[in-house]
Order: structure tokens, then C-alpha cells, then sequence
């Protein structure tokens, strides 16, 4: 079963399946001559289809041949795990990508070092035009953050407890704008306002918000330093569904409102649905699967996202029991 | 006769300014042999319903009404039988496995462990059953996973092993808090499969404690949907779906995007959960209700019978036509 | 008595009143023993603080002729076997013994945070080497690493004070950085360090503050310990030095004279020891169920 998968994995890897717009190239300003375009070079894919490792000008995100293995235990335990192997892909300027796939698959650890937060073992992140360096300096760090802004999962987690909702706010508006005292206050406003919260909101303490509202405030925050990318690692999935429906709608007009490119990380295909215009499926590090999201969701071709897509709960499904699949779980 | 039955549950507990109230009369019924599933979002009180049936409710709450097992009120026990209850017709099943075994225990010392207890076995019975246990429940490698230590296992691995000891001694009554929200889609559907296979086959009956209102569907016979503390509609999956009686289920439908279809603006349920103790007079959700109108606060809403279904709403009569159908349409038109 | 108090500290962290944002106030969260226990460090420090205008006598000039006088209406508590007044011995003692205390709760609060901080920032080898040089330190007991230290540099209450506040940094460190760990791997500290923020503004703008309860728990808790440690090194002759009035020096100087039948000095300086322990025992401890029942 598992052999299966991964034979499969190389077929859809050669074979890309074309992007509708792929070849669009709006001058976004930033594109600067020749930006990502030469890391084809290393051959193997030469795919310039949807997420390929091409990447054209109107690709606000362009990364190729991203690995980063984890080393965990000691001694005899000691294991590596292989978070990405060989990672390739771009996302055209104002377009959602979703990035699906299951614990393990390595959709969080591609979501870190394209913000930052780790360093890949090799590959090349180009982002608005400009290569990242692999491990940056604070400079470097801070003018990466004006570009790409990122939105956690834990809603709990995302707000530091003893700070007011304003002063999370603030600080990045600080940090990237030198916006202070009065305009600073006055800008904060206009944000929570533009997440749905009001200015009196700024004055609240984590603890003081709903879980719906501390994820605005998070987006807000990322708002604030007016990045063209904003990666949602999980945003809505701790949320009641009720809520979820409105940070998700929320999400959409703020990609519309201010033509953001959104990297959407998730394992809910629903929400793949109603966000993405594009999808990649992720397994145990590696891209097996990628397409406009009607394709793949319509019309799988890799047997995993089957899987995942026959998994999902929804009108008439009925649980189904897949025999052998837990040799491959167990763990030691 | 019902294999539970919960009769008008209150439950209130100690907090500085003043006690909170988390349950507002909570009643329904378990037939033997069927799977109730009790749906709602965060703080509806779904999962405080089951303490009560457990009596592991917060410590100094104030619990009212009668919870039934089998004719016996379980909340008149006395320690030692309650233990008995416990162990003979009650199995529960949790959201985290690995609060439910001993870090330090292999899973043979685990499942063999609790069949001597419950049962009298001797160890080389209860290994032989614990083996078959494992096997039933979809576990390929038995000597692997006997041999192990929980952390050396999956989370879809363990819940396969809580619920083998939960069906061990086929209790009467399954109750079931959220066992696959912590697991990957993949691993929750084989997970519910295997669950409601060994269910059926041994003829238990369950209580199914989830936010997910498609997978309770998938799995139960009837499904309970609560808000704020108080049952709002009880009704078959299938009538559920297709004619929702009470404007919360509908929007709970609406709400969640869809597999199939992209919805250009999710119909949304304004504002957000409230808490049972946050409800003055009247209905609950009145407040974030797109149908409510000013008689909708006035007094208690009763939950009102009609064959194997119920719904708690004021105005259910006159929206029954409407609500058969999706709000995304209206929304968008 | 540590295991009586954390019961019901454990008991009402756990209950649903310990859920986040309490309305009982301080005081409610202490409980009665807390709040006697604050009373009493109250009571010891503004003794201290007030001991030149409470005390009846010099502390340190006595008569030999007025040597072990018992308590009555010239010395309430009679005098040592230098004829010096107890009681201005004791007040003018609790001034050394809790100051000292204080010092070396602080050298070691402020020491162990900021290693803990390096620590946890940095992350990987950094991490590593503070975390070996931290065993290292752990491997020898607290009051023979202050021995040593107190042997390199000599006696005096300086010295102990400083190497007993180097004994304990290894301790405070290494609580300090698991907390701070935990703390570190938030979204929140995260979506700071992805602005490209400092490590200095991040730790001092958002996990200082985080983990300034566990910081002052620790630091009470170290104070009775801190105490009791001093006195053992003043009682072994390494810490403070005659004439000067110290609790735990008091105790070995009453020695003498509790082989002759006068054992109110050793008596007394030990009550005081003990009693000063407990109190701050006790708010640490309620502070540190405070502060667990605040991050459920």
C-alpha cells in the first residue's frame, strides 16, 4: 500500500497538470529582471505549471528544491525525519494557494521558512521578486516581514496574555512603519475595524476576547505591516464552525479589498474549496499532487488525495475502514 | 425501556461572581442498540452533558434532575456501586488517548490489566482476548502494538487500543467525547469506522459527543444539536439535513463550506456562542437568530415532541417551510 | 509543612474557581495561612527596618557582669554570655539575616533569569553549552559550592552572600528556562521574532513579563532557603562575623551557653529562623499555585 502511494508520487511529480493562467504576466512592480527564473537549472522538473518551480514575474512566491530534514532522539533513538523533500512551488500575485495535507506532511515547516521562522537544509525561497537568504540577518528579517506576514493556529496562543489587543497591533506598526503616539492609535482603530472588531477592542486583554475575535486581532496584527503575502497556517481550524464561517468570509474580502496573495495552510478540504483558487497536497514532505482546485477536488489523480477527499465527513459519508494502513503508523 | 435517560440535567458550578450555570435542563433518551449523537459548538454543554452520566462533573457543582441507566438513577448511588455501574455498563472513550493509559505500561499489561479486573479473566485468557481485541479493531500488527509503549504508537493507533478495552466487556452504554477531533482525517474515518462496526456487532449504544455535524451523521441513529446549554432539536440525520426545524441547525448546515461546491459569501450566524450562563429570558438564540422577533424572549421555550423528533423554537411552526431550504441562496441573491 | 500547604493550594488551582481571571483579589487567593504568612514577613521586615528606634540597647556592647541575665523588665529577653540584650541582638540580627537573604535572592533571580533568557533565545549550541555548564554546577551541593567559593575569596557576609547567590543560579536557571521554553514556543513570541524584533526587546517585552510570576515564586521560595543557608554558613563561621548580631551566628555562639543551662539565645535566633523560613515558604508557595491557576 504505502509502495503504491510512492510510485504514484513520481508519476504526478513528472506529469504537471497545466494552470489555467499560467502564463499571466502582470507587472506587479516588483518582479525585478530575471528574479527566479534561473533556478530551473537544476532539471528534473521543468515545470512552469501551477506551483512548478519556474516561477514567472507575476509569481509573488517562488520556491525550488526546498529540503529540511529534523533530527529527533539521542543515542540509539536518534531519527531523521524528512520535513520537505524537494519542495517546488509558486504562487501567482493576489491568488490563494492551498497547501493540504496531514500531520507530518511538512505544510507547517514550508509555512515557517517561507516567513522565516527555520531555516531550510537547501532549496531557494524568491519572494516578491527578491531570493531569501537561508538564514537572515535581523535586517534582512525585518524587511522580509514587510512582504510576507503570517497567521497561527491557536488563537489562544497567537496574543501574548498580559498585552492589550492595540499594543500587538502597535508593535508591528512600530517596527515597520515608525508609526507612533496618536497616529499609531488612530491606525490601530482603522485595522480592527477593517477585521470586524471595534476601536474599544484595542483596550482588551487577550483573555477578554473570544477565540473568533483573538483571530482578528492576529490578522490585524499581520495586517499592520501591509504585506502582499499573508500565510494562514491552520487559521480557522480551531474554531467553532459558526465562527469559522465568518473569519473565512472575513479572509476573502480582505484578500480582495487589498489584492493579498494568501498561502492557506490546512487539512480541511472544504475550506480548500471555498478559499484557494490552487491546491498542493503534501505527504510525508513531498508535493504529490498540485492543480486548480477544481481539478483536484473534482478529479483527484493521485490515490492520497483520494483518500484524503473520501476521509472528509459530509452529507451521506460513511466512515470507511482501510485494511493494513496502520503498519505504516506505527512509530517505532 | 431506555438504555439511558436524562431527565431535565441542571448543573451549575461555583464561580467568584456568583455560580454559572452550564446546563438549562438537558433531557433525552438512549435506546439499547442506538447511537444518539450530541452536537454543539464550544461551551454548549455536550461534553458536561456526559460528566453528569459519569458524575465526573467539576468539583462543587450543583447538579439537579435525574440521570437513569438502565431504570437506576445514577446520581442516588453510593460509591462502591457507582464504581460497578461504572465498570459493568459504561465504557468511555476521550478526545486524548493518551490520558486514558499509563505512559509507563506496555498495551499487553493495559488490556490485559483491565480484562482480569472487569471480567475475572486469568492473564493467559485475557491475553488471548486482548489479541483478539486488537485484531478486531483494524490493528494488522498484534504482537507489535502489544508490545508497545503508548508513545510508541500513533494517535489513531491508540484510540484503536482505548477502544478495544472500551468494547471489551460490551458494556450497555459507549460514551464517546470527541475520540477522533485530535486525529488526521485519514486516521478519524478509519478510527469512526472501526468504532461503529464493533458498536453494531456488540449492540451498544452510544452517546456521540462532537462540533462535527456531518461525521455524527455519518454514525448515529439520532442526532441532539445544543446550544448555550439546552437541547435545541433532536431529529434523525437524515431529516436534519433535509428539513432542519429549528434556525440554528440551518445556519450550523449553511455555515460550514462545502466539499463540492464553492459558496461565493458563507452564510454566517452573527456574533458568537454564548454561554449557558450568559441567557436571560426566552430563547437562547434570539439574540444571533436572522427569524427572531420580539415574542422570542419572553419566557422558557419548551422543547417540543413530535414522534422521534423535537425542536426548541417559538416561531417553529411558521418557519418550517423556510428553513427546508439553504440561507447561502438568499444570502447571495 | 510544605506538603500542608500545597494540598489546598493544589486544590483550589484545580477547582473551577482557579479558572483563568479570579475576582477573589489577592488576598482571596492566598487564603488565611497566606495571608498570615504575609503578616509575618511584614512584621520581620519593618522590624529590621525600625531595630535602631526598637532596640532597648547597643547590640553588641554588653557587661560581663550582667551575662546571662534571665527575661524581665530590663531585658525582656534576658542577655547572652557577653551580657549583651537579646532582644536588640534580634532585631539588629533579622537586619543582616533578611538583607543577606535578600541579596541572594536577587543576584540569583536576576543571574538565573537572564541565563534562562540567553538560553531559550538562542536556542541549539547556545542552549546546550548553558545547559552543561548548569549540570556542572549541579553536581556539587549547594552549601559545599558556597563552602568552596567562601574558601577562594574568605569569610565575610559579602562573600557568602555572593557565593551562595552563585549556588543558587543553577537552580533558578534551569526552572526558569523550562518555563521560558514553553513560553518561547508560542505563536505569540513567534509572530514577534518573524518582525524581525530583537531578541533583547522580544524577551524583555514578551516572555519577561510572562514569566515574571515563575520569577517571583522562585525568589520567595529561595529567600527561606537562602536564609537557612546563610545561617549555616555564619553558624560554620564562614558567613558573618562576631561582634556583628546575626540570627544564624547567634544560634552557634548560644552553643556555649546551652551546655550551661542557658539555652535562650539558640532558642530564640532558631525560632526566629524558622518562623522567617515558614512565612516566605508559605507566599511562595501560594504565589506559585497563583500563577499555575492563572495560566489554565
Amino acid at each position: 500500500m504505502n509502495d503504491d502511494v510512492k510510485n504514484d508520487v513520481k508519476d504526478t511529480d513528472g506529469g504537471v497538470i497545466g494552470r489555467a493562467g499560467g502564463g499571466s504576466r502582470r507587472t506587479s512592480g516588483t518582479g525585478g529582471p530575471g528574479g527566479s527564473g534561473g533556478s530551473g537549472g537544476s532539471g528534473g522538473s521543468g515545470a512552469n505549471g501551477p506551483g512548478g518551480a519556474g516561477g514567472s514575474e507575476g509569481d509573488v512566491i517562488a520556491i525550488s528544491g526546498l529540503r529540511k530534514r529534523f533530527v529527533t532522539g539521542r543515542g540509539s533513538g536518534r531519527r531523521t525525519v524528512d520535513a520537505l523533500d524537494d519542495v517546488s512551488l509558486t504562487v501567482a500575485d493576489g491568488s490563494c494557494l492551498a497547501v493540504v495535507g496531514e500531520s507530518g506532511s511538512g505544510k507547517s515547516t514550508l509555512a515557517r521558512i517561507l516567513v522565516g521562522l527555520e531555516a531550510a537544509d537547501a532549496g531557494e525561497v524568491v519572494l516578491a521578486g527578491r531570493p531569501v537568504a537561508r538564514r537572515p540577518r535581523r535586517a534582512e528579517r525585518r524587511a522580509r516581514a514587510r512582504d510576507i506576514q503570517m497567521v497561527f493556529q491557536d488563537p489562544n496562543g497567537s496574543l501574548n496574555r498580559r498585552r492589550t489587543a492595540g499594543s500587538a497591533i502597535a508593535e508591528v506598526l512600530a517596527a515597520h512603519h515608525r508609526v507612533t503616539g496618536a497616529d499609531a492609535r488612530r491606525r490601530v482603530e482603522e485595522l480592527l475595524e477593517q477585521v470586524g472588531l471595534r476601536p474599544a477592542h484595542a483596550r482588551s486583554l487577550p483573555g477578554e476576547l473570544s477565540g473568533g475575535q483573538r483571530q482578528r486581532v492576529a490578522i490585524a496584527r499581520a495586517l499592520a505591516a501591509e504585506p502582499r503575502v499573508l500565510v494562514l497556517d491552520e487559521a480557522v481550524a480551531a474554531l467553532d464552525v459558526s465562527v469559522q464561517a465568518q473569519v473565512l468570509n472575513l479572509l476573502s474580502e480582505i484578500r480582495r479589498d487589498r489584492r493579498l496573495t494568501y498561502l492557506f495552510i490546512t487539512h480541511d478540504l472544504s475550506v480548500v474549496r471555498q478559499v484557494s483558487e490552487e491546491v498542493v497536497v503534501m505527504r510525508q514532505g513531498r508535493i504529490v499532487e498540485r492543480g486548480s482546485t477544481a481539478q483536484v477536488l473534482d478529479d483527484p489523480r493521485h490515490p492520497y488525495t483520494r483518500l484524503l477527499r473520501d476521509s472528509a465527513p459530509r452529507p451521506g459519508w460513511r466512515p470507511v475502514r482501510a485494511i493494513g494502513r496502520d503498519a505504516a503508523e506505527v512509530e517505532a | 425501556m431506555s438504555v439511558l435517560e436524562l431527565d431535565d440535567i441542571r448543573l451549575a458550578v461555583p464561580h467568584p461572581s456568583g455560580d454559572r450555570t452550564l446546563l438549562r435542563g438537558v433531557s433525552l433518551s438512549v435506546a439499547p442498540g442506538e447511537a444518539l449523537g450530541l452536537v454543539g459548538e464550544s461551551g454548549s454543554g455536550k461534553s458536561m452533558t456526559l460528566r453528569t452520566v459519569l458524575r465526573t462533573e467539576p468539583r462543587g457543582a450543583h447538579v439537579t434532575g435525574r440521570v437513569l441507566l438502565d431504570g437506576r438513577d445514577v446520581r442516588g448511588l453510593g460509591t462502591a456501586e457507582l464504581r460497578r455501574v461504572r465498570a459493568e455498563s459504561l465504557a468511555m472513550i476521550s478526545q486524548d488517548p493518551r490520558a486514558a493509559l499509563n505512559p509507563l505500561l506496555r498495551v499487553s499489561r493495559f488490556l490485559v490489566e483491565g480484562l482480569c479486573d472487569a471480567r475475572g479473566d486469568d492473564e493467559r485468557t485475557a491475553t488471548r482476548r486482548a489479541r483478539d481485541l486488537l485484531a478486531q479493531v483494524g490493528i494488522a500488527d498484534v504482537d507489535r502494538c502489544m508490545n508497545s509503549y503508548p508513545h510508541q504508537l500513533s494517535g489513531g493507533m491508540l484510540q484503536r487500543v482505548v477502544i478495544a478495552a472500551a468494547v471489551a466487556g460490551s458494556p450497555r452504554l459507549l460514551l464517546a467525547d470527541e475520540p477522533t477531533t485530535a486525529l488526521d482525517v485519514t486516521t478519524q474515518s478509519e478510527v469512526m469506522a472501526i468504532l461503529d462496526e464493533q458498536r453494531r456487532e456488540r449492540g451498544m449504544s452510544m452517546i456521540f459527543v462532537t462540533h462535527d455535524l456531518e461525521l455524527a451523521s455519518a454514525v448515529c441513529d439520532r442526532i441532539a444539536v445544543m446550544y448555550a446549554g439546552e437541547i435545541v432539536e433532536i431529529s434523525t440525520p437524515e431529516r436534519l439535513h433535509a428539513a432542519p426545524r429549528h434556525p440554528y441547525t440551518r445556519l450550523l448546515l449553511d455555515s460550514r463550506p462545502s466539499l463540492t461546491a464553492r459558496t461565493p459569501v458563507l452564510p454566517v450566524i452573527p456574533g458568537r456562542p454564548v454561554a449557558a450562563y450568559e441567557v436571560g429570558g426566552g430563547c437562547a438564540f434570539a439574540g444571533r437568530c436572522p427569524w427572531s422577533e420580539p415574542g422570542c424572549t419572553d419566557g422558557e421555550i419548551p422543547l417540543v415532541r413530535d414522534g422521534d423528533r423535537a425542536v426548541r423554537c417559538a416561531r417553529e411552526e411558521e418557519l418550517a417551510g423556510e428553513l427546508a431550504h439553504a440561507t447561502g441562496t438568499e444570502a447571495t441573491a | 509543612m510544605k506538603t500542608a500547604v500545597s494540598a489546598p493550594a493544589a486544590r483550589r488551582s484545580g477547582g473551577p474557581a482557579g479558572r483563568r481571571r479570579p475576582g477573589g483579589g489577592l488576598s482571596g487567593r492566598l487564603g488565611p495561612l497566606g495571608v498570615t504568612a504575609v503578616a509575618v514577613a511584614a512584621l520581620l521586615v519593618l522590624a529590621a527596618l525600625l531595630a535602631p528606634v526598637l532596640a532597648p540597647y547597643d547590640p553588641d556592647i554588653g557587661s560581663i557582669v550582667q551575662r546571662y541575665l534571665p527575661p524581665g523588665p530590663e531585658h525582656l529577653l534576658g542577655t547572652d554570655q557577653s551580657g549583651r540584650d537579646l532582644l536588640s541582638r534580634l532585631l539588629y540580627g533579622a537586619r543582616t539575616s533578611l538583607l543577606g537573604a535578600a541579596a541572594v535572592v536577587v543576584i540569583a533571580g536576576v543571574g538565573g533569569t537572564l541565563l534562562a533568557l540567553v538560553a531559550t533565545w538562542f536556542g541549539g549550541r547556545v542552549d546546550a553549552f548553558v545547559g552543561r555548564v548548569l549540570d556542572l554546577l549541579f553536581a556539587f551541593p549547594n552549601l559545599l559550592l558556597a563552602i568552596i567559593v567562601v574558601a577562594v575569596f574568605g569569610t565575610g557576609m559579602a562573600q557568602a552572600t555572593v557565593a551562595l547567590a552563585m549556588a543558587y543560579v543553577p537552580y533558578t536557571a534551569r526552572v526558569l528556562r523550562s518555563v521560558a521554553l514553553r513560553e518561547r514556543r508560542l505563536p505569540y513570541v513567534q509572530a514577534a521574532e518573524l518582525q524581525g524584533l530583537s531578541g533583547v526587546t522580544v524577551s524583555g517585552r514578551h516572555l519577561l513579563p510572562n514569566i515574571a510570576p515563575q520569577i517571583l515564586t522562585g525568589a520567595a521560595i529561595n529567600f527561606g532557603y537562602a536564609m537557612i543557608d546563610l545561617a549555616a554558613l555564619s553558624f560554620l563561621g564562614l558567613g558573618v562575623q562576631a561582634p556583628t548580631a546575626d540570627w544564624g551566628l547567634m544560634v552557634s555562639q548560644g552553643q556555649d551557653s546551652l551546655l550551661q543551662g542557658y539555652p535562650q539565645q539558640s532558642l530564640l535566633a532558631g525560632t526566629c529562623i524558622v518562623v522567617a523560613v515558614a512565612a516566605f515558604s508559605v507566599i511562595g508557595e501560594r504565589l506559585g499555585g497563583r500563577a499555575a491557576g492563572g495560566r489554565a
